[in-house]
């Protein structure tokens, strides 16, 4: 096979690149990696095969500095580089392509390039750097299109651009072909090759020996956390492999399987196709328990969703005898998902409660519940279920894992459905109590009910089911039953699968981008939305009266505006790191009183600078505290400014318990100084909206902003220091709250405690009508300038049209509810679709 | 080349802008220009022949003593006929949206304006912007701070001194000898509540005694608050003697409080209010109290209307500048009024004003 590269001898000299010397890692006493050690030399592909859980990705976190190893060390090129993050692995040239790729949706394809890629890539213009990056992996977007509307596939590809850019010296490729369909697969392969040719080391994570055998020079294969061994590939069996990595020990009892041939044909599938899986037909006798196997990912929890009436599919699903749509399975099949917490339990109901709530029909008297009833029935289930909850009434968050899960079962019988369904149902569940679910499963599906489940566990599929399905990528690649049913059988139908990725069905790509369309889904398309009702309210109120332009009114319109804009600038920070700031209010209120001391009438040019450094230093406290309080004491954005909300206004009143201290009629008249009708500080505050959209757009400060308020976890894959962006956010945001405080100074002109906390909600407001999103992310400054001077204009609006008070409220909270509505609910549907892609 | 360029745009900005203060500031500020007292016939003395425009504004406009205020205002700006056109505007509580709607005003044109300053000197800058540009500005009831001449016309305020010596002279009479007397006033920090406080206290003797939150205890004017700082006192202090109040119907709800704990209702010195006189009659069986209240001052709006007007027309500018709320009801004394309770109005009626109470009702509805 030409493909396979033969080893090069003086790769055996040379030390390895990076090598892993007896690494254990424990999560909470569960062993996810036992004293594993692994070399990586240069120019060779290293595969890493392994079951579902057998430890191959804490591995690479490992290799990468994402995780930190209990015991053991991390050599690089023969020095010890523990303990490793994933700034310092980037900068030895270990790069790393993610099973989930480290994409930051809310920003443009050519800005994630910029902001996770070093800026020496980008010296000979930013443009033509990333059309080579991308020309180089075959990836064809539109360099300005956000990855949002990207597909899956297409991410992946991103992401491996990335990786290849810095032509690295560790590779690691975290089951990079999922995705992908076959021509994309041949030139990555070749890619790979190329790098390896030129002394790059490989570390390749996969689960198809297929693969292994095209590539791979070497192969580590792990189970349970631990290496079973390292080989050439060239002098390793597939049956030899196989036998490496199945072999778990079998951990519990199951029940008896159906004796075959007792029943008819009860459950038939035919030709099911949805989101994620393709053609999966089947047919199952009464009392039969399906399940469905293969890698994590490859459609079964999608099929198992569609079943449940949860995803739209087609084809037909037959029950005994009767043909269901998407609607009656919803309503009649019982689904039990595999993430229990957030979609299983209702976390703050009791244990009746969370059971009852789907049979909720059963305990009805004309239109009331009986409790009686209720209690009766949710006591009978959850007693022959061997519930151990110290009563019907406690919180259900206080029963052990597996006890919850049987609240789950138990709620799925009670509802009496025609189909139960079950992803994962023993996940972190104890052994004991896997035991009884399997005989509740087995009991079930005795009393008819066909029962479908999923899980990642080979042998659990083993011991109980009557039949298995084998899915990879979409489709299933081995149905078994009876004798068949062995994890080495499983475990060889997919790992031996050759199935490429689905092609997303035609209908749910979007159309080819054009400039108007992307704008409109742009950043920008917010602010001339609010630009065109800025011009048209502007035009009404003319109509009305040409006072409105005349010089005294736009003047105190904009000063106005400069107030609220700067501070909504600030509050725009926070919301661009995913947060909010509810502390600008009383913090812009609080530096005004600060001010009442030392910029007066009469006091020396020394004390009115005093002031002004304190009150400086006041807003970039604040705004320290602000970020520690979130990033380092883990509070939420809301909680920790609420706390500095509160605190302040109580400084206020301490420093000022009445009004006082005017502030020195200069500093009113600068602050207030106006060029015609055109103030200086709104001349300031436009500069500094281009200089601050500037560096959103072009500098690597607006990135990491804007990268940390989209995707967290992406934002710390790709090495961006976390923290201290969002801290540093929440001292600009401060800093632009101290120029919004200098406008306050004239405004109203004292030190008065009961001032400046309307500002949070107005700069709220503000920005959001601006566009930026409450979500993170993604947002302008143009905007909120924007969206601070239309809301001047709608208060000045209502004096001018006569309009009464209740249409003021009413005009302010439609303007809100549009805007959240245009750009939230877009964004939201967007989102779900390229994810489905 | 550059660099002299914008330093020479910068000087020739800056000559512009001086001329222009300068020219501002040379002029003679504040709204008519003749001096001269017109009349319009058969209109009330402050009614002069100048058309005007007129505003009045509120700084919180949301509850029902602002609902008679204002159309006592509205009244008396009818009864001059050279009014052409009234605009009202409630600053909804917001500083932010009463500075604009002070501004606003002027570039509308009006051309005399009563303000409620609800935030004080807070205010200040925009009430001398509206000043300066010929507007006459009339603030009225709390103190803006600044001066009348320089900042606006006039500042028509109320007496709350004297409502303070009003209360001192019955609670020296009706509880003699000392006692506990708590203060629930507004806001903290406002000035009415403080100014009546210092009154209070200038014309009491020592042997009264001031117990809780000193000045007063901050009830925001706020039935709910009222009562939760009202049981919290009464658990703390077992001798109540007198409660004093700036806002007497905010009361009626926390009273029953006092039988509830097995306690007398102690003598109360407070504003009037239609809810406050029933509830002091439907008490007199079971749990009876003292009380004397002040007039609540809905009609200081009027003589503050009739400044900005007469200013604005060329009237007779009224000679009092201040608005004197006068002893209304004394339960002991019946003089000037006994409490007087209608029970067929709704409670947020009050009868110490000009406004007859059946119109008050109609306005809320």
């Amino acid at each position: 096979m030409d493909g396979t590269l033969t080893m090069e001898p003086a790769a055996k000299v040379l030390p390895a690149t990076l090598e892993m010397r007896g690494i254990t890692k424990t999560y909470a006493g569960v062993v996810a990696l036992s004293d594993v050690s692994v070399d990586i030399r240069p120019g060779e592909v290293h595969a890493i095969l392994g079951e579902n859980g057998a430890g191959k990705s804490t591995l690479m976190n490992v290799a990468t500095g994402g995780t930190e190893p209990d015991t053991g060390e991390v050599l690089f090129e023969g020095r010890s580089v523990s303990p490793l993050s994933p700034k310092t692995a980037a900068d030895l040239g270990i790069a790393i392509v993610h099973q989930h790729p480290a994409v930051l949706p809310d920003m443009t394809v050519l800005e994630n390039l910029q902001v996770a890629l070093p800026a020496r890539l980008f010296a000979d213009g930013s443009v033509a750097a990333a059309t080579r990056m991308l020309e180089r992996v075959g990836l064809e977007v539109d360099l300005r299109e956000r990855v949002e509307a990207l597909t899956v596939a297409q991410r992946h590809l991103l992401e491996i651009a990335k990786a290849f850019a810095v032509d690295p010296k560790v590779l690691v490729l975290d089951e990079p072909t999922a995705p992908l369909g076959g021509a994309v697969v041949d030139r990555f392969f070749d890619l790979i090759r190329d790098c390896v040719r030129a002394g790059t080391a490989v570390v390749y994570i996969t689960h198809r020996m297929a693969e292994v055998r095209e590539l791979a020079h070497r192969v580590t294969v792990l189970r349970d956390g631990r290496v079973r061994g390292t080989s050439e590939v060239d002098a390793i069996s597939d049956e030899e492999l196989l036998a490496l990595i199945v072999g778990r020990k079998l951990e519990s009892t199951f029940p008896d399987k159906l004796v075959p041939a007792e029943g008819a044909d009860d459950l038939r599938i035919a030709d099911l196709a949805g989101q994620g899986f393709v053609g999966v037909s089947t047919t199952a006798a009464r009392g039969a328990i399906i399940g469905v196997a293969g890698v994590v990912g490859n459609g079964q929890s999608d099929l198992l969703r569609a079943l449940a009436g949860l995803e739209p599919f087609s084809g037909t699903v037959e029950i005994g005898g009767t043909a269901y749509t998407r609607r009656e399975l919803l309503h009649r099949a019982a689904y039990m998902p595999a993430d229990r917490l957030s979609e299983g339990l209702a976390r703050s109901l009791s244990v009746r409660e969370n059971a009852a709530v789907a049979a909720l029909r059963r305990f009805t008297v004309g239109p009331l519940l009986s409790t009686a009833r209720e209690v009766k029935q949710v006591g009978t289930a959850l007693a022959s279920l061997r519930v151990k909850a110290a009563s019907m009434d406690a919180p259900i968050l206080s029963l052990s894992g597996g006890n919850q899960q049987k609240v789950v079962i138990a709620r799925a019988l009670l509802s009496e459905p025609v189909l139960l369904i079950a992803d994962e149902p023993t996940q972190g569940v104890d052994v004991g109590a896997r035991a009884d679910i399997y005989a509740i499963l087995r009991e079930a599906s005795g009393r008819g009910i066909p029962v479908v489940i999923a899980s990642s566990d080979t042998k659990e599929l083993e011991g109980l089911c009557d039949q298995v399905l084998v899915m990879s990528r979409g489709h299933v690649v081995a149905t078994l039953t009876g004798d068949e049913i062995t994890e080495e059988r499983m475990v060889h139908a997919a790992v031996s699968s050759r199935t490429e990725a689905i092609e997303a069905p035609e209908a749910l790509r979007e159309d080819r981008t054009t400039g108007i369309r992307r704008f409109l889904r742009g950043d920008y398309a917010p602010s001339a939305l609010v630009a065109t009702i800025l011009v048209v309210l502007g035009a009404v109120l003319v109509s009305q009266n040409p006072a409105f332009l005349s010089d005294f009114n736009i003047s105190n319109l904009l000063t106005a505006a400069t107030a609220l804009g700067f501070i909504a600038m600030g509050q725009n920070i926070a919301l661009l790191t995913g947060g909010i700031d509810l502390s600008v209010g009383p913090l812009a209120g609080f530096l005004v009183v600060i001010a009442s001391f030392f910029i007066n009438d009469g006091k020396s040019p020394g004390s009115v600078v005093l002031g002004l450094v304190l009150m400086l230093a006041t807003a970039l406290l604040v705004g320290l505290i602000n970020g520690a309080l979130i990033r380092f004491a883990r509070f939420t954005p809301i909680a920790a400014t609420l706390a500095l909300y509160i605190a302040l206004g109580g400084f206020a009143l301490l420093l000022r318990p009445t009004q006082g201290g005017y502030i020195a009629q200069s500093i009113q008249d600068t602050v207030n100084l106006s060029f015609g009708p055109i103030p200086l500080f709104f001349l300031v505050v436009v500069a500094l909206t281009v200089v601050m959209e500037v560096l959103l757009r072009r500098r690597r400060w607006g990135w990491r902003l804007r990268a940390v308020g989209s995707e967290e976890d992406a934002a710390r894959n790709i090495g961006l220091n976390v923290n201290r962006t969002v801290v540093l956010g929440y001292v600009a945001t401060s800093a632009f709250v101290f120029l919004g405080a200098l406008m306050l100074m004239g405004q109203y002109g004292i030190g008065d405690p009961s001032q400046g906390s309307a500002y949070t909600l107005t700069s709220i407001t503000a920005v959001v009508l601006g566009g930026t999103s409450l979500l993170g992310g993604r947002g302008t400054f143009i905007g909120p300038l924007l969206g601070a001077l239309l809301l001047q204009q709608v208060l000045s609006a209502t004096v001018f049209l006569g309009l009464g008070t209740v249409f003021q409220y009413f005009f302010q909270g439609l303007l809100i509810l549009a805007a959240a509505i245009l750009y939230t609910t877009g964004r939201v549907r967007r989102r779900r679709r390229a994810n489905a892609l | 080349m550059k660099p002299r360029t914008t330093l020479g745009v910068i000087a020739a900005v800056a000559a512009a802008v001086s001329l222009t203060l300068s020219g501002c500031s040379s002029s003679t500020a504040g709204g008519s220009t003749s001096n001269s007292v017109t009349h319009v016939a058969g209109a009330p003395s402050w009614c002069g022949t100048k058309k005007i425009s007129f505003a009045l504004l509120d700084g919180f406009g949301g509850n029902s003593w602002r609902l008679v205020t204002t159309a006592s205002g509205k009244e008396e700006a009818k009864k001059c006929p050279s009014v052409t056109k009234f605009t009202y505007a409630d600053g909804q509580g917001n500083t932010q949206k009463a500075i604009s709607d002070i501004k606003s005003m002027v570039s509308t044109g009006v051309n005399a304006m009563v303000v409620f300053p609800d935030a004080g000197k807070a205010v200040l800058p925009a009430l001398t912007s509206a000043y300066k540009a010929h507007v006459v500005t009339v603030p009225y009831r709390v103190d803006p701070g600044g001066k009348a001449g320089v900042n606006y016309d006039k500042w028509i305020g109320d007496d709350f001194a004297h409502d303070g010596v009003s209360w001192a002279t019955w609670i020296k009479a009706n509880v003699p000898g000392g006692g506990n007397i708590l203060f629930m006033g507004g806001p903290a920090g406002n000035s009415q509540s403080v100014t009546e406080y210092n009154s209070l206290r200038k014309n009491l003797p020592d042997s009264y005694k001031f117990i809780d939150q000193e000045p007063f205890v901050p009830t925001n004017w706020d039935p709910t608050l009222t009562q939760q700082l009202l049981s919290a006192a009464i658990a703390k202090y077992p001798k109540i003697d007198v409660i004093v109040s700036d806002f007497g119907p905010t009361l009626v709800s926390s009273l029953p409080l006092f039988p509830k704990s097995g306690r007398a209702i102690p003598a109360l010195a407070t504003s009037d209010g239609n809810s406050l006189a029933c509830f002091w009659k439907d008490s007199q069986a079971k749990s009876p109290f003292k009380m004397v209240t002040v007039a609540t001052g809905n009609d200081n709006v009027r003589l503050a209307v009739d400044y900005a007007i007469a200013k604005a027309t060329g009237g007779k500018l009224p000679t009092a500048d201040i608005f004197q709320g006068s002893v209304f009801e004394d339960s002991v004394s019946g003089n000037p009024h006994p409490v007087d309770c209608q029970s067929s109005l709704p409670g947020d009626v009050y009868l110490s004003a000009q406004m007859p109470g059946e119109q008050q009702a109609a306005l809320s509805k």
